[in-house]
């Protein structure tokens, strides 16, 4: 039973963040880099059914710059068994159907029964990536999984729903997206992280997965990105200054209908 | 916590880290209560949240050692004034050694706590594996332990200083950033920041990471750079201890604390990874990089093989934090140089908590009343040059500082990065001639001199390093025939103009009011009558007077001497260091060596001791200084710098048949001492007077007055208490290097300030100071029977009042 994970590399959601100049995009710079915590998800999972039959190996396949090694090599330290990134200098900018498509294509080129990505990624948050290399492949797909259960040639998984669950069975290859409470992932251990250094971690372009640099390149963008901009914040809290309490409340009374204009 | 920026505020500290709330701690704590604390963020937002927060007493020398201990004595008590808990805890602390080698450095180590009042002691690998359970001690040497050594929690520490400052009046404004620094006459007097500016009268730069950056508002070297810092944290392992003491593997470069069940563990690599080079994020606050496990791979290492339950544990956190570093390892405090009122508390190498208290009080203090109550050179803002604030340099350099903490602290060890930075006109003459470098101040000076066939590098040792043997040939050559040394790098500077000597009256404790071309020693005193400086004063011409002194000291005695000549005196202070090569000719034969190359009359009536010519040399006219540092009759040449590689070489050919010898700074270091010479930083310092340090020639209590008068007439009067004498060991053995214990009548009763070996008497040479409450005489010196420490060994040691070599200086007067 071989397992293909999809990984994405995200900066980490304490990181603070800065819109680039152009407010097409953040600045890459100085930010902490994880991997998407849905993703964990998923490795703990493809590692799980490796363990549990003992046979197979779990890749992990990630699309993304020469940084994202680090997110893979987490997950080989996890205990995942291969890594493959796709990087090609003729990809700039990205879009949902573009990695899609080209994680459709690097899919087609590894063996796999079974394809277990995170339901979303937390930066981008489009939800669409998995269901569109599904889409590529071929296969079918069931979203927000919290338990699976692998028999001969199917597998049968529960489904979380807004108000209940739903079981779900397809029959394999397939790929599943993760959901909270799958389970709990685990922490690599020193020996397990110094043995991810020696794992077989690959990078290829384009051409080695079949496709045409020609093909891609901001033309082939089926969405961008017009601006990006933050929430508006919150008001800072204003203090009434004052001596007394007399002083501070007829303040308070002033600011409210002059500057507020509630009174 | 935030409230209107006020438009003043005498005292304003720059960043609230640790370092800032604890000099508004200290500085309210000793009346100045107008203080207003600026952080950009929030308080302890950009690196001292992270910090693993241990508190490790015993540092690279007492004045840094002095300043931790105090961190033990305060975190644990603010509580009971601020009602806000440290976390505190006396954990102890192991030292495990895997190599002899390290085992000789510790035990060194252990007589300097012992001396600095430190309980450290060497225990057996058993005790230390029933202190912390879980710890192996395979393949270790030895295992020390030092029982009161803690551990803090650093948020918390943080917010309760600044909890005791606001309750006396300070004010803390944060998400202020500071954006400029305003200077009036060569003062500061305002700070400008995004929510207003506001006039104040110090300023006082704790700015952590961006330390460097607030430096550079008013044109003040800081040099530091940030370089990331990481360590793991574990999920909590079955059997360990919740507290035990923190475990420290210099050799595998790691560290290891208790956390709650489980293990905190993270180091200092030897080549580590700078940060920040296009600048600090804007948005930065209690941000943590991306990890490198590749970065960490060394303490992992070390890990498994320190505690074997980190096979299976699980790590949760790897915390990459970014911190400052600095060229030599060691922080900044102090009033910066070249300006007024501006203060430094910056660069903590990964120490700052535990350096923190006692940084914020010796910064309290010397705003207070213009210095600190200790001494403090090792750690002194003035002992970076101008220069270093170059970003490339500390960048490149700050690879290397990471490690040194953890490091072998060999003798003379050298650093490898960022160099070369200054050289010589001569560098490359030396280089050709076999010299091995040594780095001070960014100088590259000759060590000692290989000889054909011997590889010029340094292999360290505890014992005598490689260049030892050929030290002393250099130094046997000086003694006995001639030598010749290049200290271009001595800091020059010219004293000049109408009121000249004036100025220089008051500045100096020597009579300075002398003929023409005579050179004269002098004492820089403070106020209470100790030294700032020792330099050499010559008087050119009328108006202009040439001071000559040590490198490591160049900007501290610039600053002093430019503070000091009054704001309308026409007399002004320039900075020739550049400009004048300097070669030192030094031996019996150095009168007919020079004699060779000039016409000049070298002899003992036409050109005395402590005078000066300007004399025909080769094609060059230097000025020449009968003067010396190594004990014997010589002339340093002042030589402007674009003559000097063809009167050296002049000087080596005509040399050959007299025994000519090059001499590396090993070999002047060890005749300097051999010679009783005393040296500042080491023999003398703020604290010390000249009656002390047997230096009282160099003072004209009748001159009229000068600073420092008035403290060494109250001193005189009193009698002296303390005394400055020279050790020699029986034992031709040992060696003495620096801090070694002295006991007298086997009671512990001083310590070595340095050592050298003195190659004619022998055997190891060292000084240190004796003291008796009720005065001190020569008979109770002499009547006393004397050992020295060395490596866990007491040696019988000879005490002299003066050197045995020479004792009444007659060799320079030949």
């Amino acid at each position: 039973m071989n397992v293909v994970v999809l990984l994405k590399q995200v900066p980490d959601t304490e990181s603070l963040i800065e819109i680039n100049a152009a407010a097409d995009g953040i600045k890459a710079e100085n930010l902490k880099w994880i991997m998407n915590p849905y993703d964990e998800l998923a490795v703990e999972e493809a590692i799980r059914i490796r363990e549990k039959r003992a046979s197979g190996k779990v890749t992990v396949l990630s699309f993304g710059p020469e940084r994202a090694t680090t997110a893979i090599r987490t997950a080989l330290a996890m205990g995942a068994d291969e890594g493959v990134l796709i990087n090609d200098p003729a990809l700039g900018k990205t879009d949902p159907m573009l990695t899609a498509k080209v994680l459709a294509a690097a899919l087609k080129t590894l063996p796999f029964d079974l394809v277990v990505a995170g339901q979303r990624a937390v930066d981008d948050d489009s939800y669409s990536v998995p269901s569109a290399v599904a889409e590529y492949l071929g296969i079918p797909m069931i979203g927000m999984v919290v338990r699976q259960e692998i028999n001969a040639g199917t597998i049968r998984c529960e489904q979380s729903l807004q108000d209940g669950t739903a079981v779900v069975e397809a029959d394999l290859p397939a790929l599943l997206t993760t959901q909270r409470g799958l389970n709990q992932p685990r922490y690599a251990s020193l020996p397990n992280i110094m043995k991810a250094k020696k794992k077989p971690l690959e990078t290829r372009n384009l051409a080695a997965i079949g496709l045409d640099a020609a093909q891609f390149g901001p033309g082939a963008l089926k969405t961008r990105i017009l601006s990006l901009a933050f929430p508006p914040q919150r008001k800072v809290c204003k203090m009434i200054p004052g001596e007394t309490a007399e002083e501070k409340s007829a303040r308070l009374v002033q600011a409210l209908h002059e500057e507020a204009g509630v009174l | 916590m935030n409230q209107q920026l006020p438009s003043h505020a005498r005292i304003v500290i720059i960043g609230g880290g640790i370092v800032g709330c604890s000099t508004a701690y200290h500085l309210t704590q000793i009346g100045h209560t107008d203080v207003a604390l600026l952080e950009r963020k929030e308080l302890g937002s950009g690196t001292t949240w992270a910090a693993a927060g241990l508190v490790a007493q015993l540092r690279q020398n007492r004045e840094m050692t002095n300043l931790a201990k105090y961190a033990t004595q305060l975190y644990p008590a603010l509580e009971a004034e601020t009602g806000v808990a440290t976390g505190y805890v006396t954990t102890g602390a192991l030292g495990v050694c895997q190599t002899e080698d390290r085992r000789r450095e510790w035990l060194r180590g252990a007589a300097m706590a012992g001396a600095f009042g430190i309980e450290m002691y060497e225990i057996s690998l058993k005790e230390a594996e029933d202190m912390v359970p879980g710890m192996s001690t395979k393949g270790l040497v030895s295992i020390f332990y030092l029982p009161n050594d803690g551990q803090t929690n650093p948020l918390e520490t943080t917010r309760s200083l600044i909890k005791g400052a606001r309750a006396r009046g300070a004010k803390v404004f944060e998400d202020t950033a500071v954006t400029g620094i305003k200077v009036k006459k060569g003062a500061v007097c305002g700070v400008a920041t995004e929510h207003g500016d506001l006039t104040c009268e110090i300023v006082i730069n704790c700015g952590g990471i961006w330390g460097r950056d607030v430096g550079r508002m008013v044109d003040v070297s800081v040099p530091l750079y940030a370089a990331e810092h990481m360590h793991a944290v574990t999920l909590p392992i079955k059997g360990l201890k919740r507290i035990f003491p923190c475990v420290r593997d210099f050799d595998g470069r790691t560290y290891f604390k208790a956390e709650n069940g489980a293990i905190l563990f993270g180091g200092f690599e030897a080549v580590a990874k700078p940060w920040g080079m296009k600048g600090i994020p804007k948005e930065f606050k209690f941000t943590e990089l991306s990890e490198d496990w590749e970065q960490f791979s060394p303490f992992m290492e070390c890990g498994l093989r320190r505690f074997p339950d980190l096979e299976t544990a699980e790590i949760r956190h790897l915390s990459n934090v970014p911190e400052s570093f600095t060229p030599d390892n060691a922080f900044m405090v102090g009033e910066a140089p070249g300006i007024r009122n501006f203060f430094v508390g910056c660069g903590m190498n990964s120490v700052g908590i535990a350096s923190a208290a006692g940084c914020g009080r010796a910064l309290a203090q010397w705003v207070d009343q213009g210095y600190p109550e200790e001494p403090l050179w090792p750690v002194d803002i003035r002992r970076y040059f101008h220069w270093q604030m170059n970003t490339r340099y500390v960048h490149d350099r700050v690879k290397e500082s990471v490690g040194i903490l953890y490091e072998h602290h060999y003798p003379n060890r050298q650093r490898t990065t960022a160099r070369p930075v200054i050289c010589s006109p001569v560098h490359d003459r030396l280089a050709r001639h076999g010299a091995c470098f040594s780095m001070l101040a960014g100088w590259e000076r000759a060590d000692w001199f290989a000889p054909q066939g011997v590889e010029p590098v340094h292999h360290y040792s505890w014992g005598c390093a490689n260049g030892f043997p050929y030290q002393g040939k250099e130094h046997m050559a000086v003694r006995d025939a001639v030598g010749m040394y290049d200290l271009t790098s001595m800091h020059k500077y010219l004293v000049q103009g109408p009121d000249a000597e004036a100025a220089l009256q008051r500045i100096c404790a020597n009579d300075v009011a002398v003929p023409m071309e005579t050179v004269v020693y002098t004492p820089i005193l403070n106020e209470r009558g100790g030294f700032e400086s020792d330099v050499t004063v010559t008087r050119f011409a009328e108006d202009t007077f040439f001071i000559v002194t040590a490198l490591g000291t160049g900007v501290r005695d610039f600053d002093y001497i430019q503070r000091r000549i009054p704001e309308d005196a026409r007399a002004t202070v320039t900075d020739v260091t550049h400009g004048y090569a300097m070669l030192a000719v030094m031996g019996p034969q150095s009168r007919p060596l020079l004699s060779k190359l000039t016409d000049a009359d070298l002899s003992n009536a036409a050109f005395p001791f402590r005078t000066a010519r300007q004399i025909d040399l080769g094609y060059a006219r230097p000025w020449a200084l009968r003067v010396t540092y190594v004990g014997e009759l010589g002339w340093e040449l002042y030589i402007p710098s674009g003559f000097a590689v063809p009167v050296f070489d002049s000087i080596m050919e005509a040399g050959k048949e007299f025994g000519l010898r090059l001499v590396g700074m090993q070999a002047v270091n060890s005749l300097r001492m051999e010679s009783g010479y005393r040296h500042w930083e080491t023999e003398i310092g703020p604290g010390d007077t000249p009656y002390e340090a047997g230096l009282a020639f160099g003072v004209r209590l009748d001159k009229g007055d000068f600073i420092g008068r008035e403290a060494l007439l109250r001193h005189k009067q009193k009698g002296i208490c303390r005394k400055l004498v020279i050790f020699t060991l029986d034992d031709p053995h040992p060696l003495l290097l620096r801090s070694e214990p002295v006991y007298r009548n086997g009671r512990h009763v001083s310590e070595i300030t340095s050592g050298a070996y003195a190659f004619k008497l022998g055997s190891a040479i060292g000084m240190g100071y004796l003291g008796q409450a009720d005065g001190i005489t020569n008979d109770w010196i002499l009547s006393g029977r004397y050992e020295i420490l060395v490596e866990g060994k007491k040696y019988p040691a000879r005490v002299h009042l003066k050197s045995p070599y020479d004792p009444k200086n007659e060799r320079p007067k030949m």
